[in-house]
């Protein structure tokens, strides 16, 4: 409570004209008296209203000027702010040291949707779940509000409220005392790929020998930066372009879902999964791995592979394409998965230049090593290959910590500095200890988290949207990181400013020309964008192509046998630790909608579980929900059960980023399996001792309540009747495609009810109606979707769809407007998957319709099934009635939880800022689903008519699960037209309607999942 | 004659041969007497309960259908199944006033009056639930067709619950006039009787100045018997119109043609077992065991043995249809109903309605008050749980696997349902208490004392 009430006396909502605490004599954006976004603490009275309208004649004149820096609109839509109208601004958004360049949304000032920004080369316009979800981030009231001083580590509350410049001088004169003492500072960083703040970092560094930067990523998986320095000479990682192999084999790799670039992997993966008669390409992937993966889900073939194996299966394919080619082949190779091997290999072999071995960087670096000698032998590095791109940044980074560890121990460091980073919650128990003796901690950071608890000082960090600053892409784009909204937090700085005041406040005779980080960031490209023009159009567009290329040289195989193998795990059980599909490091255990973002796999939210086989749960005699305790080492964390098919007998897998205890929305959701690992290697597998507490958690999820959905549709059981089979979901093989075969488009409904008929309910209300202009239909392509759930929180963002927390989530009443229904298919033991995602269908004999007493959902003349939310009464009656169960009721006012906080009072949360302003934010009462963005639809017919068309040109309108959907799976457009690309999918011949018997003719198609396996190939299956 | 020879054979409508004036004391008597212990007992009882499960109603209104147990796949449970419950019961006492006047079955008498207050107060407990069951139940005037408000919109007169509307209004306002009519003369009866001046003047308001003339009479006759014609169809309309909820609906379980008529012969099912509930208590504690006899409990049990078997039917014609039309989706609901995780409110329901009214097939049992009290319970549940198994268990999984749930109340449900006991059981006391619980009017015409030729008892009562 205590941080609701001081905030409540702080403007912590800013003005756009007066963060920066001094800028006079600049050019006001508003007139005094008008904030951009009203505050609370000054409701417009009529005069101020007046005030305004007049000062709107000067905002024409005067608009769009940053109080410091003028920043430049993208080149779409309008250059100045006209209330009513979105600005689109480019920036970059740094999802660790992977650039994701972004087009932000900005209405009056405010930033509502982030979107890929459509003219960077790389992203092309796409973006995933983390980045869209990021825009919750930057409003979360979690934040540090104001700069702490003073703060006793034992007591979170002590302390009192500074100025950001006043903690910095203190920061600096307890550097400079432990200067004169003959002591160090450490400077803990988080991961980036900023080159402007490196080589600020790099001078600060040289300047002053005391001070050492130390990178400590949350997430450390060394062993490809180790291989590839070893085998090439470049300490990173390798950025795989997955488009340029015919073949992907996967050893335990997740570039679909964990990998910081499954963006730009998902894109170029699935652009060879959507083969057609016309376009006959199609990749093969096969996945070997032990836990069920995304990447795992979307394997042709899937290997389970055991944790202590790995380092075998690489050497044994290895051996495999080198007896082929007749090269020399190694010792050590595992002769357990020979029958997968060989057939691998030969697709590898025959692959040729087009295929790659992707081995995840937690694995070992021998296993990396030997991943790049079999890309060497099958000659996939180079120019044009899948290999040359290199992730910025991605040195290994154990040996740093190691050297910071020794560095602690010895007692040399007086000063710990923890720029955005959060130790106290991700280090291992070893470097938390020396990081709580060393005399001086401060943080300057975005949350008040575990870490900034404990340190006398806490300075507000600005977001990245609120920031100047760079960021560099593998493929060596740069893009200029601009704020889009002044920080909401006062005196909040970007990291840039942050390192570079402190450095000046260290030693004032350093950067002393320097004013702040935009000017060292500018004069620093100045060259390469040539004059401010080149630099405006560096901010217009987002980018500046290619500043830097790596070059690959062959690899020096013989380093291999120098790498470090696995060490051999012999406990019974091992436990597997990856990222959170949800929540990643921990970086959005406050963020809702990441919260609440199913996990792709096993569809559960709001905490990290326990998965294991059936077979392992036998074993130990638990049962989903049974809570059961992890150790490993002397520490240990509880999880709940959870049974998932596909998994590896005697593994246990869970994800990092839970058990935060700070944050009041995620906290206290599910354990910190950080615990079990070590901070130079946070991810990967370790021997554990699993106990049964006994106790019970119920795991809340979106889908499964009943078992395993089987692709049938009922419950597991492969010998269960064929008849029985639902058709929703459809498959076909590649060779299905190539031969032309056409999914049956029309159900032929087998039955006695349906004799004659083709549909079980032949009745129709609207039989024969006549689109004249638009309609508006869907095709999503259940072959390219990955599952990767960007579309979701898109969605969430674009439609400002609630979050209902756990509770809710366990009762059933989940809001997202996408569901993506995953399914099964084959073994238990190994099964294969389809997503199918599920919104509403728009059906043209739509069963929710006539049902409604008061006409709240009626059909549009433009084929739009609409939800008029202030006519229904909440009968409840449309969920019931219909058969894709795509509605969401708002059971509660969960808007609310954005209004209010835990108590009930009115809590004036920066939250409610996040709502997109063009949407209807719901009540309780109400019924909801997916309108086809019908926002979207409005703004465009008006753009088409500005233009002088009479239909929406093709292309021209996407919704936002299509503007986010990083694999292109949906196409959405004009139905009546048969030019239009959704016309065409729809027609194709892998189009298929979902209950399509029912009669209720949904505007929404599916393309059949397509998989590279042969005809009679039954699932695979390892034993 | 004939006719004398059965009437001699058949039990008499009135046990112990009281004159015209100990009925009127007996019956009118009844609201001028001091309530008793047992009397104010019951009704505390169940004013509390009303007033628990009207508390609950408003907590579910300032706080949102969220306190319910509701869910995605499952946006209708106990609220609805609360409703059609309601419905049914309501159906017995229009049966028994309409149908049964219009057939002459003078055994009706001692018992028309309390089945058509059941009626009414059951119709009202269904409204209750269907008006509490919106999200946003402050409009639930938008439900009502009138023009020029709301947006300048009409209902929507396609949708079943729109058709629900109008059929369950027309059902509960013709139930109250018919009800209101029948009252009339004895309403008059009680204006003479009772001493109270208020007592007095209110009967005197509501007797509508009756004055037992000849004129008088004949129009009531005639008001009488429109009125019964009317509430004919309604009988069968009413639940007709409900079970339209479902079949108009797509769901597999929903989708059905059978429901209409299964759906009316289930609600005089669990009508007439609320009757011989409430009867066998009300002549307990009303010492009215001399009007409502073994030989009208006895009539009502074997409409309740012939209904019971006609749902049974309905029961194994729905999972045959299911299996044989080859609808995978039809066929999945129903082994789900008998097999699935609501298997078990599945087979109370069949174990209620089918197999415990087979007793009834033993004259013994059929006038055995202990046993046709439990049966009667045992009917009532049934049936409650046959429109669960219908709504719930069809909605938790139809067609999309992905999107199956499992629904079971919160506490507030229950409250909710247990409270319309509570309304019910109140507005039955009070109106035992202060309206004539049996027709004074008419018991009086079925008197044998009544009518000294025999052969005239066709027309004895015009």
């Amino acid at each position: 409570m205590s941080k609701y009430e001081s905030s409540q006396t702080q403007t912590y909502w800013k003005n756009l004209n007066d963060l920066s605490g001094s800028p006079e004599g600049v050019q006001e954006e508003f007139a005094p008296g008008y904030d951009a976004v009203p505050t609370f603490e000054s409701p417009i009275s009529r005069r101020s209203f007046m005030a305004i309208l007049s000062a709107s004649m000067a905002v024409t004149a005067a608009a769009c000027r940053r109080p410091d820096h003028r920043l430049v609109p993208a080149v779409k839509g309008v250059e100045y702010i006209t209330p009513g109208l979105p600005n689109y601004y480019t920036t970059v958004f740094m999802h660790k040291n992977a650039a994701q360049p972004i087009l932000m949304k900005v209405r009056e000032g405010r930033p509502v949707k982030v979107e890929g920004n459509d003219m960077h080369p790389v992203v092309r316009g796409k973006s995933g779940a983390y980045t869209q979800a990021e825009l919750m981030n930057l409003y979360d009231p979690d934040r540090i509000r104001q700069t702490v001083v003073g703060r006793n580590s034992s007591d979170k509350k002590s302390g009192g409220f500074s100025t950001p410049s006043n903690a910095i001088t203190m920061i600096a004169k307890a550097i400079n005392e432990a200067k004169d003492s003959g002591k160090e500072t450490r400077v803990l960083m988080a991961e980036h790929c900023s080159p402007s703040l490196d080589a600020l970092i790099k001078e600060v560094e040289t300047n002053n020998p005391s001070v050492k930067f130390v990178t400590v990523p949350s997430i450390v998986a060394d062993g490809a930066s180790i291989a590839n320095s070893a085998l090439f000479g470049i300490d990173g990682e390798f950025v795989p372009d997955v488009s340029a192999a015919d073949v992907i084999v996967s050893i335990d790799n997740d570039f679909l879902g964990t990998d910081k670039n499954s963006v730009y992997h998902t894109a170029k993966f699935a652009s060879k999964r959507r083969p057609s008669k016309d376009n006959p390409v199609m990749s093969k992937v096969y996945v070997a791995e032990s836990t069920y993966s995304l990447t795992g889900s979307n394997a042709d073939i899937r290997v389970k592979v055991s944790p202590n194996d790995y380092d075998g299966f690489v050497v044994a394919l290895y051996n495999a394409i080198a007896s082929a080619k007749g090269m020399a082949t190694m010792s050590g190779g595992a002769g357990k998965y020979n029958a997968h091997i060989q057939k691998c290999a030969h697709d590898l072999v025959a692959a040729g230049d087009k295929s790659c071995v992707l081995v995840g960087p937690h694995l070992s670096p021998f296993a990396n090593g030997v991943g790049m000698a079999i890309n060497s032998m099958l000659g996939s590095i180079g120019e044009g290959k899948v290999f040359k791109n290199v992730l910025p940044m991605s040195n290994a980074k154990g040996n740093g910590i190691d050297t910071l560890r020794n560095d602690l121990r010895s007692g040399k460091v007086d000063v710990v500095l923890f720029c955005d980073t959060n130790a106290e919650y991700n280090a291992d128990s070893d470097l938390k200890n020396l990081l709580s003796s060393v005399k001086n901690r401060f943080a300057y950071s975005l949350y008040d988290d575990e870490t900034a608890n404990i340190c006398s000082i806490a300075i507000p960090a600005a977001h990245q949207f609120e920031s100047w600053s760079d960021a560099i892409s593998f493929d060596g784009t740069l893009s200029i990181q601009q704020p889009l909204i002044l920080p909401l937090n006062e005196g909040s700085l970007s990291t840039g400013d942050f390192v570079l005041t402190l450095a000046k406040a260290v030693n004032p005779a350093m950067f002393a020309e320097v004013p702040n980080f935009f000017t060292y960031v500018k004069t620093r490209w100045m060259q390469v964008v040539g004059d401010d023009k080149g630099w405006e159009k560096a901010l217009r567009e987002g980018f500046v192509t290619s500043i830097s290329t790596t070059s690959v040289g062959s690899a020096n195989t013989g380093a291999i046998n120098g790498l470090k193998k696995a060490d051999a795990i012999n406990s019974k059980y091992v436990v597997c630790i990856t990222p959170s599909y949800g929540v990643y490091d921990g970086a959005y255990t406050n963020n809702p909608w990441m919260l609440e973002c199913p996990d792709p796999i096993t569809k559960h939210v709001w905490e990290n579980v326990a998965l294991m086989s059936k077979k392992t749960a036998e074993g130990l005699n638990v049962v989903d929900n049974r809570v059961i305790n992890v150790k490993v080492g002397a520490a240990s964390i509880d999880l709940p059960v959870m049974i998932q098919p596909g998994m590896e007998d005697g593994l246990i897998a869970t994800t990092l980023g839970w058990g935060r205890y700070t944050g009041n929305i995620g906290k206290e959701y599910g354990s910190n399996a950080y615990k079990l690992s070590k901070t130079a290697q946070s991810v990967g597998y370790f021997g554990a001792e699993i106990t049964d507490t006994g106790n019970k958690n119920v795991v809340a999820r979106t889908q499964g309540y009943f078992h395993y959905q089987h692709a049938k549709g009922t419950e597991w059981d492969p010998n269960a009747d064929e008849s029985k089979y639902r058709d929703i979901v459809r498959d076909m093989t590649f060779a299905d495609v190539q031969k032309g075969n056409v999914i049956k488009k029309q159900e032929e409904f087998a039955g006695k009810e349906a004799e004659g008929k083709k549909h079980i309910i032949p009745l129709d209300l609207n039989q024969g109606y006549k689109y004249k202009g638009h309609k508006w239909g869907m095709v999503i392509d259940t072959s390219s979707c990955t599952g990767c759930n960007a579309c979701v929180i898109a969605c969430q963002s674009e439609n400002n769809i609630s979050t209902v927390g756990k509770e809710q989530v366990i009762r059933g009443r989940e809001m997202h407007w996408i569901r993506l229904d995953r399914y099964y298919k084959g073994e238990p033991e190994n099964p294969q998957t389809v997503v199918e995602a599920m919104i509403c269908q728009h059906c043209e004999n739509a069963p929710c319709e006539n049902v409604c007493p008061v006409a709240a959902t009626t059909h549009s003349p433009e084929g739009l099934n609409e939800m008029t939310y202030n006519r229904c009464v909440g009968t409840r009656y449309c969920l019931n009635n219909c058969p894709y169960k795509v509605r969401r009721f708002n059971f509660l006012d969960y808007r609310e939880n954005m209004y209010r906080d835990k108590m009930g009072n009115a809590n004036p949360s920066p939250l409610q800022y996040v709502f997109n302003p063009e949407v209807t934010v719901r009540m309780r009462g109400v019924m909801e689903k997916c309108t086809f963005c019908v926002q979207r639809i409005n703004e465009a017919k008006y753009h088409a008519k500005d233009n002088g068309h009479a239909r929406v040109p093709d292309g021209d309108l996407v919704t936002a699960c299509q503007q986010a959907c990083p694999a292109d799976a949906i196409y959405f457009g004009n139905t009546n037209d048969p030019e239009s690309k959704v016309s065409k999918m729809m027609n194709s011949q892998r189009s298929f309607l979902v209950l399509e018997e029912l009669n209720v003719r949904p505007s929404v198609g599916y393309l059949a999942k397509v998989r590279n396996i042969e005809n009679e190939h039954k699932a695979e299956h390892h034993g | 004659m004939q006719t004398t020879a059965i009437r001699h054979e058949r039990e008499p409508l009135i046990l112990g041969n009281p004159t015209l004036h100990d009925i009127t004391a007996k019956i009118a008597g009844i609201a001028e007497s001091k309530p008793n212990m047992k009397f104010l007992t019951a009704l505390g009882f169940s004013a509390t309960l009303m007033a628990w499960g009207i508390g609950c109603i408003l907590y579910t209104v300032f706080n949102g259908i969220g306190v319910w147990g509701l869910n995605n796949p499952i946006g209708w449970g106990w609220d609805i199944t609360n409703f059609v419950f309601w419905v049914g019961i309501g159906h017995a006492g229009t049966l028994i006033s309409a149908i049964l006047f219009l057939f002459r079955q003078k055994w009706r008498t001692a018992i028309n009056r309390s089945a058509e207050a059941m009626t009414i107060f059951a119709v009202l407990n269904a409204t209750t639930m269907v008006l509490s069951h919106t999200g946003r139940q402050w409009l639930f005037t938008w439900l009502i067709p009138t023009p020029g408000n709301q947006m300048n919109m009409w209902t929507n007169f396609r949708s079943p619950l729109e058709w629900d509307v109008f059929a369950v209004n027309t059902y509960l306002l013709v139930s109250l006039m018919f009800w209101f009519i029948g009252m009339v003369p004895d309403l008059a009866t009680m204006r003479e009787y009772v001493k109270s001046n208020i007592a007095k003047k209110v009967y005197t308001i509501f007797s509508l100045g009756w004055d037992g003339s000849m004129r008088k009479w004949h129009h009531y006759e005639m008001a009488y018997m429109i009125l019964a014609g009317l509430s004919t169809p309604l009988v069968l309309s009413v639940h007709s119109v409900v079970s339209f909820d479902f079949t108009v609906g797509i769901l597999p379980g929903w989708h059905t043609t059978i429901f209409p008529p299964y759906f009316v012969a289930g609600a005089i099912f669990s009508g007439f077992a609320m009757v011989v509930t409430l009867l066998v208590i009300a002549r307990e504690i009303l010492d009215l065991k001399e009007y409502i006899t073994l030989k009208h409990l006895d009539n009502m049990n074997k409409i309740i043995l012939a209904t019971g078997m006609m749902v049974g039917y309905a029961y194994a014609m729905e999972m045959f249809i299911a299996q044989y039309s080859g609808n995978k989706y039809e066929g999945f609901v129903f082994l789900n109903r008998a097999t699935g995780d609501y298997a078990w409110a599945y087979w109370t329901m069949v174990l209620c309605n089918v197999i415990s009214p087979q007793v009834f097939w033993f004259a013994k049992l059929r006038r055995s008050i202990p046993v046709m009290f439990v049966i009667s319970i045992f009917v009532n549940i049934g049936m409650w749980f046959e429109r669960f198994t219908i709504i719930s268990t069809s909605l938790h999984h139809d067609f999309l696997p992905s999107s199956w749930g499992y629904y079971s109340p919160t506490w507030v449900e229950v409250s909710i349902f247990a409270g319309t006991f509570g309304i019910f059981l109140t507005l039955f006391l009070l109106f035992a208490k202060f309206i004539p619980v049996i027709a004074i009017a008419e018991v009086k015409g079925v008197m044998p004392n009544a009518q000294p030729h025999h052969h005239h008892d066709e027309h004895e009562e015009h």
